[in-house]
């Protein structure tokens, strides 16, 4: 089956895309070869997410996009295994460079849609979304609530008689936010349920007025997030996503997506074979003290492959905690950092200005990066919390604001 | 990759978990590695003629089961979790991966005798434990027909108890070759060396011109010794998961009985961190096991890049896990009654016992051509 689909992925990307140049042949040429985030201008960046678009839609109409998709909702209605087939058929050839905006809403987004949207929103929505015919971004992290985000407080108040929520706060850290059609947003409904209860989610059309989108630059130069100011919006009913105040559950469900498509990403940020490449180019790989750690870069990256296979294997037997997700995360994000300092200590001074030599200074859009993977989809602290109490099941800590409205809550 | 798990290996593991839960308390461990001896004789006898495991390696027309490295794994990883002081590491792993690559009637007569229990080890460095072909401790001599021996191996495993003993030695012409040598030939003595992990004992074996059987091998003698290394490091990675997640499991167990400040000390994030990265640790650990159980079975030419990669992964998180451990139960995880210092022990030195980590971090980069 896996074998059928592959064979055909290849036929049609042969016929519509070029061979990927061996690594040898390219090597580490700009920054956005290892970048953790990107750097681009905003017209290029608008080009990319366009090119990702329509490639990714002339995948959908070749039938290899969308496999594990349901049938119903114009997707492949396959098994997981197809789309891996798939990908890594693609892997070897020459495809657009990803988006976090593009990920959000095919990975993320599309398939919470699908779980907690009604018949409209599923037979509409979801699969737009799907085919990324429509960009949502999440509207979750606010500057006064970051890992504690149940405590988030946007308000959308609802006024019966025009059948509209009127909603007024600001969102942070919502990547692509300024190319997004809708945004998943997250606001508080109840001032005095304790503060899980008092959420619910929405789908929030960018265009309408009082949404103000603002590039937010982060500290490896790019700008790949926004702060969303929302004044006064006037969000009608229908745009409810999963029902007054189980926006906590539509928030972890995303969450939970986000941290199995984020341990999943081999792409992002550096590779054992760029690391590699660097250190041959050095010609550093005789010396006996970098090459215990050159190991250790391909232990982690053999290491996160084959804990691909293992969850896929668990997952077929129907048994992967979702806490699992975290323990990815963390693995993943520890990987970054070690590819960060090795590549750090191999270029040592051509680290700190660029010489011109090709494929060196460029590494300075890893290391600065790699701190925001440690933040960005909860933090390493947030992970191992939920590794602790929900794998390894130890005793929460104190709370002291678990049972306490969210009116009465100090902050 | 694969992941295989079938239900030989699952009917077997159920069958030594339920021996070792009787027979290989935490109180009997004790017993026989402070009394010095290190061997559970009594164990090693049910796990011989009750279970027939000495020879799951071993195909049938030699007395075994003809299992493969998935069974074995499921023995070593109930005999690793509970640190039973038995030989099956030396002898029915690392002796056996030696003589299944010799084609002579010795080895076949030493195949028996493992299956029906008798106990084979293996020696290959001398007092500086390093196993290198530079390093090869003995040299072999012919005379009238007959070969001799001379030298003295050190950290022979489960030395004390072993009848016989595989041995490199180099020959006159310089080459390098396996022979067999009974413990009861004259000019070969043992001394019981003292040892960190009391539930591994090892021998300093003397050859003064000892007689020896040459073994007779397809392969180069050195690349026996690097299949043996690929079956320690595999061996010992799935004694080194099962034995890291049974003592993470006993520690978070602590940690969540334990009350100090009115509260289990697991609710505190000092606690909970350190054991979400010793899941990690261990997560780690199984991958790594995975990935040496699926070479050795059905792809043989990565086995030693995913040996050494399991050597380090494995034995360094053990240690961690045996360090931590110790530290998330306070005073009394330093005492002597408590279980937390022989794992460390056993963490300690199987983490160096076949290469030390950073040994097989060189070996890792040389199979992957760097």
């Amino acid at each position: 089956m896996t074998g059928v689909t592959a064979e055909r992925a290849r036929a049609w990307f042969e016929q519509h895309a070029e061979p990927k140049a061996a690594f040898g042949e390219t090597g580490v040429a700009s920054k956005a070869d290892v970048a953790v985030f990107h750097d681009l201008h905003p017209e290029a960046e608008r080009a990319l997410l366009e090119d990702l678009r329509s490639w990714h839609q002339r995948l959908w109409a070749a039938g290899l996009a969308g496999l594990d998709w349901p049938r119903e909702f114009g997707g492949q209605g396959l098994g997981p295994d197809a789309a891996e087939a798939v990908a890594a058929v693609a892997a070897e050839f020459a495809t657009p460079p990803p988006h976090e905006l593009f990920l959000v809403t095919t990975e993320l987004v599309a398939p919470t849609v699908l779980l907690f949207g009604d018949t409209d929103q599923r037979e509409r929505i979801a699969p737009a979304l799907a085919r990324a015919e429509l960009l949502c971004a999440q509207l979750f992290s606010e500057p006064a609530a970051g890992s504690d985000l149940a405590g988030l407080s946007t308000r959308a108040r609802f006024e019966a008689e025009q059948n509209v929520w009127v909603v007024n706060g600001q969102k942070v850290w919502s990547s692509g936010a300024q190319f997004a059609d809708l945004g998943l947003l997250i606001a508080r409904t109840d001032d005095d349920a304790v503060k899980h209860a008092g959420l619910t989610a929405f789908l929030l059309p960018m265009d309408l007025a009082g949404v103000d989108v603002r590039p937010l630059r982060q500290m490896s130069g790019g700008a790949s997030f926004c702060e969303v100011f929302l004044t006064d919006v006037r969000l009608p009913g229908g745009r409810l996503l999963g029902g007054v105040g189980n926006g906590w559950k539509v928030a972890t469900t995303t969450l939970g997506f986000e941290r199995n498509a984020s341990g999943a990403d081999t792409r992002t940020g550096g590779s054992w074979t760029q690391v590699l490449q660097l250190a041959r180019s050095l010609g550093r790989t005789g010396d006996p003290l970098l090459r215990q750690r050159l190991a250790d870069v391909y232990i982690h990256h053999r290491l996160a492959e084959i804990a691909a296979v293992r969850d896929r294997a668990a997952a077929d037997h129907g048994s992967v905690p979702s806490a699992q997700g975290s323990l990815r995360k963390l693995q993943w994000v520890n990987g970054l950092t070690r590819i960060s300092h090795v590549v750090s200590d191999l270029l040592g001074p051509r680290l700190t200005a660029d010489t011109g030599e090709r494929g060196t200074f460029a590494w300075t859009a890893h290391v600065l990066g790699a701190p925001g993977y440690r933040i960005a989809g909860g933090t390493d602290e947030i992970q191992r919390t939920i590794i602790a109490e929900r794998l390894l099941g130890l005793p929460p800590g104190p709370r002291v604001d678990r049972d306490r409205p969210w009116r009465e809550i100090p902050r | 990759m694969k992941i295989v798990r079938s239900e030989e290996q699952e009917t077997l593991r159920e069958a030594v978990r339920a021996l070792v839960d009787r027979h290989a308390t935490p109180a009997r461990i004790a017993q026989v590695a402070d009394a010095g001896e290190g061997f559970d004789a009594d164990l090693w006898a049910k796990l011989t003629h009750e279970l027939g495991v000495t020879g799951l390696l071993i195909p049938s027309q030699y007395g075994g089961a003809g299992a493969s490295w998935r069974e074995a794994a499921a023995v070593l990883q109930e005999l690793g979790r509970t640190l039973a002081p038995v030989p099956f590491l030396s002898s029915s792993i690392l002796a056996v991966t030696a003589l299944l690559e010799m084609d002579d009637e010795a080895s076949a007569s030493l195949l028996r005798r493992i299956s029906s229990g008798g106990v084979v080890s293996v020696g290959m460095s001398g007092p500086s434990g390093v196993v290198s072909p530079e390093a090869v401790p003995l040299t072999a001599t012919r005379d009238a027909g007959e070969w001799r021996v001379q030298g003295e191996l050190s950290h022979v495993p489960d030395g004390p108890a072993a009848e016989a003993v595989l041995v490199l030695a180099r020959i006159l012409e310089g080459d390098l070759r396996w022979f067999a040598i009974e413990r009861g030939e004259a000019n070969c003595t043992a001394r019981r060396m003292e040892v960190l992990d009391g539930t591994r004992p090892q021998a300093v074996i003397a050859f003064t011109g000892a007689r020896a059987t040459a073994l007779e091998s397809q392969k180069g003698a050195w690349d026996v010794a690097e299949r043996i290394i690929d079956a320690a490091s595999t061996g010992q990675a799935c004694e080194q998961q099962a034995a890291s997640k049974h003592l993470l499991a006993l520690t978070i167990e602590y940690a969540r009985e334990r009350f100090q400040f009115g509260r289990p000390i697991g609710s505190f994030q000092a606690i909970q961190h350190r054991c979400a990265d010793l899941a990690l640790l261990v997560d780690e650990s199984t991958s790594a096991m995975e990935f040496c159980l699926w070479a050795a079975t059905d792809n043989p030419e990565e086995w030693r890049l995913a040996s050494s990669l399991a050597a380090v992964v494995c034995g360094e998180a053990f240690e961690a896990v045996a360090r931590e451990a110790i530290q998330i139960h306070g005073g009394i995880g330093f005492s002597w009654e408590h279980v937390a210092h022989r794992y460390f022990r056993r963490a300690l030195a199987s983490k160096s016992a076949f290469g030390a980590p950073d040994e097989h971090r060189e070996r890792l980069l040389r199979a992957v051509s760097v």
